[in-house]
């Protein structure tokens, strides 16, 4: 897991200079004295750049939105989808509600943290292996998301066949 | 309750918490009011109340746990809900505004099971033992008052736990995720220090963003701990010495602002602070200062008996044999070398009560005018400029039209630091998007806030603001109407200005000439314009015209006599306004009356002899020390060796006096080195009487302990030395109430300011009469110099205290936010480890081309001492500008300060030196 002082951590010129460029085209979207509105999308585009939400970002985030670095780090914590430690290079969100559930996620998640080594909420290089709420799929039971693809109707053999293609 | 099935009101003044507004007045006359029923009974009240605050006005109790006056309603906490006719659900009260005709049940049993579910369910993950030992807490009231303490489940996590700061315990396994502390914190200190992370069960309330509060940007001003309903922050006073067993309302003893406090005591002792809700000055804030800086009363080293220094040293003697040897030596001295040998200095820490008898007792006892306050080292060119443009030596306006002003100036003020209440009150308006326009060498921290900072070399003060006086006449932005009816030497003050253009300024102040036309154009354009200055502007060789220039931008747009606007000093200590409004002024009597004008009035009054020669100020008076023309000084609760400009001149001159009396509650610097006679006051938890905030407010200051064993109070003293010298007439009161009425006889304009009244909250004078409300705003439709205020026409001098090869820098000297002058209190606290030494502050291009590195010693060198300092690279700072504070005795920064003065009132310029800084 990355620590703030990580180098992975540290924005590149070029990737500042992308970062830039992206807030150049959302914050025309936004009046001039209400910046801070443009926060998520400010930080999608971060994520998008890095993979996670990195202090450093975090900052250069704030700063061009002319807000505190807590406020950005209040944000970046409220929603699961933004990473703000860094993950596997597949984040792995199995939905563990009510209809996954009864389709046998639960099973299915144990599967999982066995095969990968990892227990729910943690990392290794490759993968980030989590249990989530509703993925809006139940009618195709049990579910997961890899990044931002949905995986459905899912059992041994296809979870199998995904983690190969991903290994 | 009346039979006919409608509520009794309460007064609002009777809740505990009124609802504060920082916007202007708060009054609430004139609101419509609507018709409601609650529990089948009807009552008026007024239109925009909350359902909560109707339901406290009608005497009825609903639990609550997120709600606090002084923020937002937030309602998170759903324990408020109570019913409304034709709502679908229960609603939060606290959120919820009055409308006419509403119904409102609050007691049906489907309620009470609403409350008691969610309480149930903060209960499971809350410990049960800091329940039981703070029962007082509102959270474990509710948790009690609903049957659920046996419902106890949660565990004290010590990942959890802080004890970093040093007044503030941190336990956040007791956090039931109001936000009361985010939210005062961002709303009404304005410091952002709590902040929200992560959601859900998973919800973390931490400073920043996750570091310790100390390494946070914590202020330290408690409002967090004072609103927590849990004490999951708690003031550490509290809890090692236990909760308060009364309060005791009174007024802080640190600046001019003038808070008012509730001092908790258990047995002698002072255990806790919190701010008075509906005060009109602080609004339930207080500062790092008034809430935790009160140990020193009980420091080790407070002095309880009187002594006189011999050959041998320091002797203890008695009350009696103390006040026996200064009556006769002070006789001595005057029967020997004439009334004008010896002199007094009252006490800006003292009352209003004690600084009249110490003048009175150099006027009528000795027969001599030396008689002066430290008001001479602060703000006396703010008076006297005020005094001769407008005729009135105090601020025009008051505190509450900060939140009336469409634009602020702030000019040499480091307001958030020094008078943090009132800083805190410009930063949330400045938020609220008032134009801020700081004027200040440094960046403080209100220019990170501002619209507009105009950073100006050290002592150009006089060329900005002559600067924008000619933007306001050349763009034709002055107040014609205001000019015509009541401003005088308008032709004059036009050709005179002419030649002040912004770009002549700009080389002078190093401002942008466009910057200086912008500031000038938002002053006099977003009306009102309310300015607020410091002693950034008086501590100069032309201090007095500093503030007259400022003066001239108030009256050339008309910024006089109105809501929102005027020229406000931020009085440095609690009473120095009343110290030398009480007469500690060789120059003026009480009221400021000037001697020759007021004397005969006052021989009548006081039924004795006054002397007509002119006095001495202190500064004069040690100058005629050094010459030994002065053989006795009493010095009242004033460090002069520590404060006065120049520590080495100071010392050797007060080393000539035959008779030094120095009257504290420590042995502080003036007396360990050159003292003779060391008379031990009290502090002003354990008296009675009355201070005078910056905005002409008098306050009453009462006692909430006994005075320690052996110490008194100042007036105490006083009295009892006259007394001595055989003048018990006109020092036999028996009170400070009774010495206060004295002075309503001899000063009109307080007259109608009595103690009684006082009981209901502080009153500004001018005030004559009993029935008159007081006097918020000044000069509303005539000066007492006449109808109309006179322009000055003020060409800039630089200071003599000029850059040269040997001395590159200019030093420039203030305080800082955890310690308070000469640190005599605030030193003796836990505030010592929030600031422990004073610093000094250089920008990072100097640090560089010196070597210095954070934390490195420097040898600072003036033309009239040296000082040795901790080196701090700050940002904030000029190139070629230093800063340091001078707030420890140990440090002596007041040894580099230089003998430059105003001519007006001879306030020292410890605001520029030339000094040449060396790496250690």
């Amino acid at each position: 897991m990355a620590e703030p002082n990580d180098s992975s951590a540290a924005l590149t010129p070029d990737e500042q200079r992308r970062l830039d460029e992206g807030l150049a085209l959302v914050l025309p979207h936004y009046p001039e004295d209400r910046k801070s509105a443009a926060m998520l999308p400010a930080l999608r585009l971060l994520q998008s750049i890095k993979g996670w939400l990195p202090p450093q970002g975090l900052e250069l985030v704030a700063q061009r939105l002319a807000v505190s670095k807590e406020r950005a780090h209040e944000v970046a914590t409220f929603y699961a989808m933004f990473h703000t430690k860094k993950p596997g290079k597949y984040v792995l969100d199995v939905c563990t509600n009510l209809s996954c559930s009864l389709r046998g996620a639960e099973e299915l998640l144990a599967y999982l943290e066995q095969k990968l080594g990892l227990k729910a909420g943690q990392s290794s290089e490759l993968f980030t292996l989590r249990e989530t709420e509703c993925l809006a799929s139940c009618g195709t039971a049990p579910c997961l998301q890899v990044n931002e693809d949905h995986h459905e109707s899912l059992n041994r053999k296809k979870l199998d066949e995904l983690l190969s293609k991903l290994t | 309750m009346p039979a006919d099935g409608s509520w009794e009101l309460l007064p609002p003044d009777v809740l505990s918490c009124r609802p504060v507004t920082f916007a202007a007045g708060g009054s609430q006359q004139g609101l419509a009011v609507v018709q409601i029923t609650v529990n089948g009974r009807t009552a008026e009240l007024e239109e925009g109340l909350s359902i909560l605050d109707a339901l406290r006005r009608l005497g009825l109790e609903v639990p609550h746990l997120c709600h606090d006056d002084r923020v937002q309603a937030a309602a998170v906490c759903r324990t408020c809900l109570v019913e409304v006719e034709g709502e679908p659900k229960p609603v939060p009260s606290c959120a919820t505004r009055l409308r006419e005709g509403m119904v409102v049940r609050t007691d049906t049993p489907a309620l009470e099971d609403e409350r008691r579910g969610v309480l149930r369910m903060l209960a499971w993950r809350y410990p049960a033992e800091p329940a039981h030992r703070f029962p007082e807490k509102p959270f474990h009231k509710a948790v009690s008052g609903y049957g659920l303490s046996s419902e106890l489940r949660g565990m004290h996590d010590l990942r959890l736990q802080d004890s970093s700061h040093p007044h503030i315990q941190v336990d956040m396994s007791r956090c039931i995720d109001c936000y009361l502390c985010v939210r005062i914190c961002d709303e009404l200190q304005g410091q952002f220090v709590w902040r929200v992370l992560g959601r859900g069960a998973e919800t973390r309330v931490t400073p920043g963003t996750g570091v310790s509060l100390l390494a946070s940007a914590c202020v330290g001003c408690g409002a967090c701990a004072s609103t927590c309903p849990t004490g999951a922050l708690e003031d550490k006073t509290r809890l090692e010495q236990g909760s308060p067993e009364r309060w005791t309302r009174t007024t802080c003893p640190y600046c001019g602002v003038g808070c008012e406090l509730e001092v908790g005591s258990r047995g002698e002792r002072v255990v806790a602070v919190r701010p008075v809700l509906d005060a009109p000055v602080n609004k339930g804030h207080l500062c790092v200062k008034g809430r935790y800086a009160f140990e020193f009363v009980h420091a080790d080293d407070r002095v309880t008996t009187p002594m006189i220094r011999d050959r041998l040293g320091w002797r203890r003697v008695s009350w009696p044999e103390a006040t026996g040897f200064v009556a006769e030596r002070l006789r001595g001295l005057v029967a020997q070398y004439g009334p004008d040998s010896v002199g007094v200095l009252g006490s800006s820490r003292a009352t209003n009560e004690e600084n009249y008898l110490a003048q009175k007792f150099a006027r009528v006892v000795l027969g001599t005018n030396n008689v002066d306050c430290c008001a001479r080292v602060c703000h006396a060119p703010t008076a006297a400029a005020l005094k001769l443009m407008l005729g009135t030596g105090a601020a025009t306006n008051s505190f509450n039209d900060i939140e009336r002003a469409r634009t602020l100036m702030v000019c040499g003020s480091n307001t958030t630091e020094n008078h943090p209440v009132v800083g805190a009150r410009i930063k949330q308006a400045a938020l609220r998007g008032a134009n801020l326009v700081v004027i200040d060498p440094r960046r403080i921290e209100l220019a990170d806030y501002a619209v507009l900072h105009l950073q100006h070399r050290l002592g150009t003060d006089v060329a900005l603001f002559n600067a924008m006086a000619h933007t306001l006449v050349a763009e034709e932005l002055v107040d014609r109407e205001f000019i015509d009816s009541r401003v005088a030497e308008w032709e004059e003050f036009q050709r005179f200005i002419v030649d002040w253009t912004p770009e002549r300024a700009s080389a002078l102040c190093g401002v942008s000439a466009d910057s200086i036309r912008r500031a000038a154009r938002l002053f006099g354009t977003a009306k009102p314009s309310l300015c607020v200055n410091g002693l950034g502007l008086t501590e100069h060789s032309q201090g007095t015209e500093n503030v007259m220039c400022l003066v001239n931008l108030a009256l050339l747009t008309g910024n006089v006599g109105r809501p929102g606007t005027g020229v406000n000093p931020m009085r440095g200590q609690n009473n120095v306004q009343g110290a030398a409004q009480m007469g500690c002024e060789p120059s003026n009597l009480t009221g400021f009356v000037p001697v020759a004008q007021g004397r005969e009035a006052f021989e009548r009054a006081w039924g004795a002899a006054l002397p007509a020669r002119k006095g001495l100020d202190v500064i004069q008076m040690v100058e005629a020390a050094k010459e030994g023309r002065l053989k006795g000084l009493w010095a009242i609760g004033y460090d002069l060796l520590l404060t006065n400009p120049g520590v080495e001149r100071t010392r050797d001159a007060l080393r000539k006096l035959g008779l030094l009396i120095v009257q504290d509650l420590f042995m502080n610097e003036t007396a360990r080195e050159v003292g003779t006679v060391f008379l031990p006051a009290c502090s002003s938890f354990e008296k009675d009487g009355t201070f005078m905030n910056a905005e002409r407010r008098i306050q009453r200051v009462r006692k909430v302990l006994e005075p320690l064993a052996g110490s008194k109070p100042d007036w105490e003293i006083i009295c009892a030395v006259a007394r001595a010298l055989g003048h018990a007439q006109g020092f036999e009161q028996a009170s400070p109430e009774e010495i206060w009425s004295e002075v309503r006889t001899v000063w009109k304009v307080g007259a109608g300011i009595g103690y009684s009244r006082l009981e209901q909250g502080g009153l500004q004078w001018p005030c004559p009469s009993e029935d008159h409300p007081g006097t918020e705003i000044l000069h509303r439709s005539s000066f007492p110099v006449g109808p109309r205020a006179a322009l000055r026409r003020i060409d800039f001098k630089p200071s003599a205290e000029a850059r040269s090869a040997e001395l590159p820098y200019l030093l420039n000297t203030g305080r800082s936010l955890y310690q308070f002058n000469a640190g005599t209190m605030t030193l003796r606290t836990p505030n010592r480890e929030l600031r422990p030494a004073d610093t000094l502050d250089l920008s990072p291009d100097d640090a560089r081309a010196l070597q210095l590195s954070e934390g490195d010693r420097v040898r600072v060198r003036s033309r009239y001492g040296e000082a040795t300092l901790p080196a701090h690279v700050s940002e904030r700072l000029r190139p070629g500008e230093c800063f340091a504070t001078f707030h420890t005795p140990t440090a002596r920064v007041n040894a580099l300060t230089s003998d430059e003065r105003d001519p007006y009132t001879h306030t020292p310029e410890y605001k520029v030196t030339a000094v040449a800084l060396e790496k250690c």
